[in-house]
């Protein structure tokens, strides 16, 4: 009797987890579907009622329009560039701060941490535009230089803090074993320390990645002709047919589902394996 | 191979001295135990030789050279550590391969070492295998191979059998004591468990609040401590103290309303200290039991008796204070019977009743 009240009571509880599981993924796959079944349609497809759930219209129409656009390549890889030199910056200048706040005791310890996240109190609305006017100063408006600095002061303060939860989660005894073993300090960071903390860096530099792909504000004003994509759709929106919105939108999902997939193995292993 | 000497060394973390002038020199392969409670320095000790500390004071000496001075990898040691700090990316092999490695040894030297050292340590059957896969047992093998490898001057070990099972360190501790006896390098070996002292160092130093209080080879420790805080601290269970008070003559040191005479070789010592506070400390095995009143013995009660095997542990209750004493296991004796406890005179540690500083014979 016992025995199979448990089993039933199992049984209900995997239901629930089930269904709650299918009703989140469905809330984030719904639109991601939604929205390639559209890019993938015929230009007109797009425009039934009521639309068919299944991609009967499939045609790669929309998208090669879109890819066609005069430019909108260009934006591509401005993009890309941005993100790439925002994962460069920020991880040059963060993993050492994380590295230091990990590792070092030091005075105000706290209140700097504080402070790092305090700078994501300001909105990018109000930054902006003073950031324009330095940038025009510096003469590094309207490049994608201005816009990956911009998003590295973004995505900085997740960078340092992440990255020292990394290192801090790397033994201090693994470095000072290295070092007796005949390292200095650089050589146990990088024979030691860095291979552990690697899994932890590629989810850093991810959200970096995502962050400043999506970013649009910053992009927005900063750039007049060296647009990033989604300044560039952002711009292009109110006056676009529905077509190239949803092919805008299926471009922008695309990196971040690639580099989620890529990552996902790295994130699995760094919630599994930090090894005491 | 090299001795060491540490010279005044004074380490200060804020505001707790950690290292307070200590001064100590341990002779090329020796096997010294620094010995100790929890936050008494003895750590802190070691690192300053591993260079993974620097001394606020006082130098240290690794044979000829000053290394005060230099980093780790530049002191020619080994060390390991607590928690065994094996790489958790390398297999065995790349872990005992490291330090190799670092020294840019050819491949096939390399090679040689590693399963030398696997060999001396029974890990041959594992060297492909990652950290990962190996049991708390032999991570610490990995580390203390790897260690060994080096053929460092000095080989440093931080507690490295306090993460292990009961059983497999009573193993470890033998095979630490093989494995010193072949390579025979000066060891330093950080500990707080006392009987890991007592059956691996040539020599103890018995460490308190960052100083030295005792340094000397086992027997000597147990049997002579320094004061009350060794002989606390070292037996299991700890010596006994009973408080007395030394007569009017200095003859003999009245304790309760009994009479102890010391023994020939420290009454002159006692005999100065008329009227004084006195400790009188004792193991357990050096009290036996008698049934009757006689000269020398304190009247005692039997309050719990604990048969252990080897030996029956009681728990005593003298005048006002308790006291353990081991007894043959067939004794018979039951809680509640009135005992008279003889103390075996030479092996009395008379202590000052206030410094708790045992008295020398003068």
């Amino acid at each position: 009797m016992m025995h199979k009240t448990i089993s039933r009571r199992y049984i209900l509880n995997r239901i629930l987890l089930y269904s709650a599981a299918i009703v989140m993924a469905l809330w984030t796959l719904a639109p991601i579907y939604l929205i390639a079944l559209a890019a993938f349609s015929s230009k007109d497809a797009i425009y039934l009622y009521p639309k068919p759930l299944l991609p009967v219209n499939f045609s790669t129409e929309t998208m090669t329009y879109f890819i066609n656009i005069k430019g909108m390549m260009d934006n591509v890889k401005n993009s890309i560039l941005v993100a790439l030199l925002t994962i460069v910056f920020s991880l040059i200048l963060g993993a050492p701060g994380g590295y230091a706040l990990a590792r070092f005791r030091f005075r105000g310890k706290q209140a700097l941490t504080l402070g790092f996240l305090i700078t994501k109190m300001f909105p990018v609305a109000i930054l902006a535009v003073p950031l324009a006017v330095t940038f025009i100063r510096m003469d590094l408006y309207d490049t994608i230089w201005a816009v990956a600095l911009v998003h590295t002061a973004m995505a900085l303060p997740f960078v340092i803090i992440v990255t020292s939860g990394i290192f801090v989660g790397v033994p201090r005894e693994l470095e000072e074993a290295a070092q007796t073993l005949g390292c200095n300090r650089i050589q146990a960071f990088i024979k030691v320390v860095m291979p552990l903390a690697l899994p932890g860096l590629a989810a850093a530099a991810i959200y970096t990645f995502v962050t400043s792909w999506n970013e649009v504000f910053a992009a927005t004003i900063l750039t007049l002709r060296n647009r990033t994509l989604p300044a560039q759709l952002m711009t292009n929106l109110t006056e676009s047919p529905l077509y190239f919105r949803y092919a805008g939108g299926f471009f922008m999902i695309i990196p971040a589902l690639i580099f989620i997939f890529i990552i996902r193995r790295y994130l699995l292993n760094l919630w599994g394996s930090i090894v005491k | 191979m090299a001795g060491i000497r540490f010279q005044s060394i004074r380490k200060i973390y804020g505001k707790v001295i950690a290292s307070n002038d200590i001064s100590l020199e341990i002779k090329d392969g020796e096997f010294m135990v620094l010995l100790g409670p929890s936050g008494c320095g003895k750590t802190t000790l070691l690192r300053c030789l591993a260079g993974l500390e620097h001394v606020d004071q006082g130098r240290v000496y690794i044979g000829d050279r000053d290394v005060t001075d230099l980093a780790p990898r530049d002191r020619k040691i080994a060390m390991v550590f607590q928690s065994y700090a094996v790489f958790p990316h390398l297999t065995v092999f790349n872990n005992i391969a490291f330090g190799l490695q670092m020294q840019r040894m050819p491949k096939e030297e390399i090679k040689k070492r590693v399963y030398e050292g696997a060999e001396l340590l029974q890990l041959t059957d594992y060297l492909h295998r990652f950290p990962a896969q190996l049991s708390g047992g032999q991570r610490q093998r990995v580390a203390v191979a790897r260690a060994i490898v080096m053929k460092a001057q000095v080989l440093l070990m931080d507690e490295p059998l306090s993460n292990l099972d009961a059983l497999l360190r009573l193993q470890m501790r033998a095979e630490l004591k093989r494995l010193h006896d072949e390579i025979k390098a000066t060891t330093i070996y950080v500990t707080h468990d006392q009987v890991e002292a007592l059956s691996l160092g040539d020599r103890i130093a018995v460490m308190k609040n960052g100083k030295i209080v005792q340094c000397d080879i086992p027997m000597n420790i147990y049997d002579y401590p320094a004061n009350t805080f060794v002989g606390g601290f070292i037996g299991t269970p700890p010596m006994n103290f009973f408080k007395g008070v030394v007569q009017a003559d200095g003859a003999c040191v009245t304790i309760g309303e009994s009479q102890i005479f010391p023994s020939a070789g420290i009454s002159a010592a006692v005999r100065v200290r008329a009227n004084q506070n006195i400790l009188m400390g004792i193991r357990p095995e050096n009290i036996t039991l008698v049934r009757t009143p006689q000269p020398n013995t304190l009247r005692a009660r039997v309050m719990v008796v604990e048969p252990l095997g080897s030996h029956k542990l009681l728990t005593m209750q003298v005048g006002a204070e308790t006291a353990k004493v081991s007894v043959p296991p067939d004794l018979v004796c039951t809680s509640g019977d009135e005992v008279w406890l003889h103390f075996d005179p030479e092996k009395i540690r008379w202590m000052d009743g206030g410094s708790g500083e045992a008295l020398l014979p003068v």
